[in-house]
């Protein structure tokens, strides 16, 4: 009866999460760190619908040629990801694969470069269901920015999180 | 059950990485070159042509350049002339070879005015990303990989006032290897 309930009835959780942001090949780019909200959104038996948040930054890159490149660039963005397992309100320890698409905002005031493009994420997570309202997860996203002019920038999300899930009960 | 549905899963992902992968997304990147350059020093007036292109990454790259994401110098100057000095950067096509203080004036694009002071002083690249103007057509001309850099400077003593040293440092993207 009370997987029953479970099955049926949609779950909803907030969280937060923070971890680092990687970038991948940018060499006018080092490794930073975001943090984040999202919602959480049960709207099939195996797929949870995440709205989120995220605000970060890239840390400042190496020195090329004894040149100091100042500063790495802010990165925000907001989304929606789909989680394919992860379920809400079940205590186990539980793997994901995550997919995502989302508005990716690169500004760096040094180089006047203020960029917003739609971007594309994929990943796998684990959580862990230590009781039916709360959840940690660890998780990896590849995060894909085509670009305008060709070609994309590309940067690891690797963050822990914390769920609250108001409708579990 | 469990097991089959993870590696369904895992499955999913691989086709989606291979597709990532296939379309060139995962194998471009971001790169920066740095170029060396000695300004030619008559009175008052500076000219180097740049080229980037016999540089491993551009060469490497070349043909799939998506972008400019950042042009940006650095020079070490001596001005020795006992007080400021207004330093003018000019750019124009590579090849335009102006001769003269006048036709760069003419034909070229300024994009950094600087005021140096008295004795030995360096100008940083995050210095000059913040000072540097027409951003547009010097990314235009990065493009090539190529293009003619001109100096102009307040006082005419060629003596006095020297850019010892100076690097043109291009950030830009590429897709595909």
């Amino acid at each position: 009866m009370a997987s029953s309930t479970t099955a049926v009835l949609p779950k909803f959780g907030i969280g937060v999460f923070g971890g680092l942001n990687i970038p991948v090949v940018q060499q006018d780019q080092g490794n930073g760190t975001l943090f984040g909200v999202r919602g959480r959104l049960k709207v099939l038996p195996f797929a949870v619908f995440e709205p989120n948040a995220t605000f970060g930054k890239f840390g400042d890159p190496d020195d090329i040629e004894g040149i100091d490149l100042g500063n790495g660039s802010d990165f925000n963005s907001f989304g929606l990801d789909v989680t394919l397992g992860g379920l809400p309100g079940v205590v186990a320890f539980k793997p994901f694969l995550v997919v995502g698409i989302g508005s990716y905002t690169t500004k760096n005031d040094m180089t006047k470069v203020d960029n917003s493009d739609v971007g594309y994420s994929v990943g796998l997570g684990v959580g862990l269901g230590f009781s039916p309202k709360f959840d940690i997860d660890v998780r990896g996203k590849a995060i894909i920015i085509p670009i305008d002019e060709g070609g994309s920038k590309k940067t690891i999300n690797a963050t822990v999180g914390l769920t609250y899930n108001i409708g579990a009960l | 059950m469990h097991v089959k549905y993870i590696k369904n899963k895992i499955g999913v992902l691989g086709l989606i990485l291979a597709g990532l992968i296939a379309a060139g997304c995962l194998v471009s990147g971001t790169f920066v070159v740095v170029e060396d350059f000695n300004f030619t020093t008559e009175e008052g007036f500076y000219r180097y042509p740049v080229d980037i292109t016999d540089n491993a990454d551009w060469k490497e790259h070349k043909d799939k350049i998506d972008q400019i994401d950042a042009v940006g110098a650095e020079f070490n100057i001596t001005n020795n002339q006992g007080g400021p000095v207004t330093f003018k950067v000019w750019v124009d096509d590579f090849g335009a070879n102006h001769a003269s203080v006048g036709a760069v004036e003419a034909n070229a694009t300024q994009i950094l005015e600087l005021t140096v002071p008295a004795g030995k002083s360096k100008v940083t690249y995050v210095q000059s990303l913040n000072a540097i103007m027409n951003i547009g057509e010097l990314k235009r001309l990065a493009k090539f990989g190529q293009f003619d850099y001109y100096g102009t400077s307040t006082g005419n003593n060629p003596t006095a006032f020297v850019v010892d040293s100076g690097k043109v440092i291009v950030t830009f993207s590429a897709s595909g290897l």
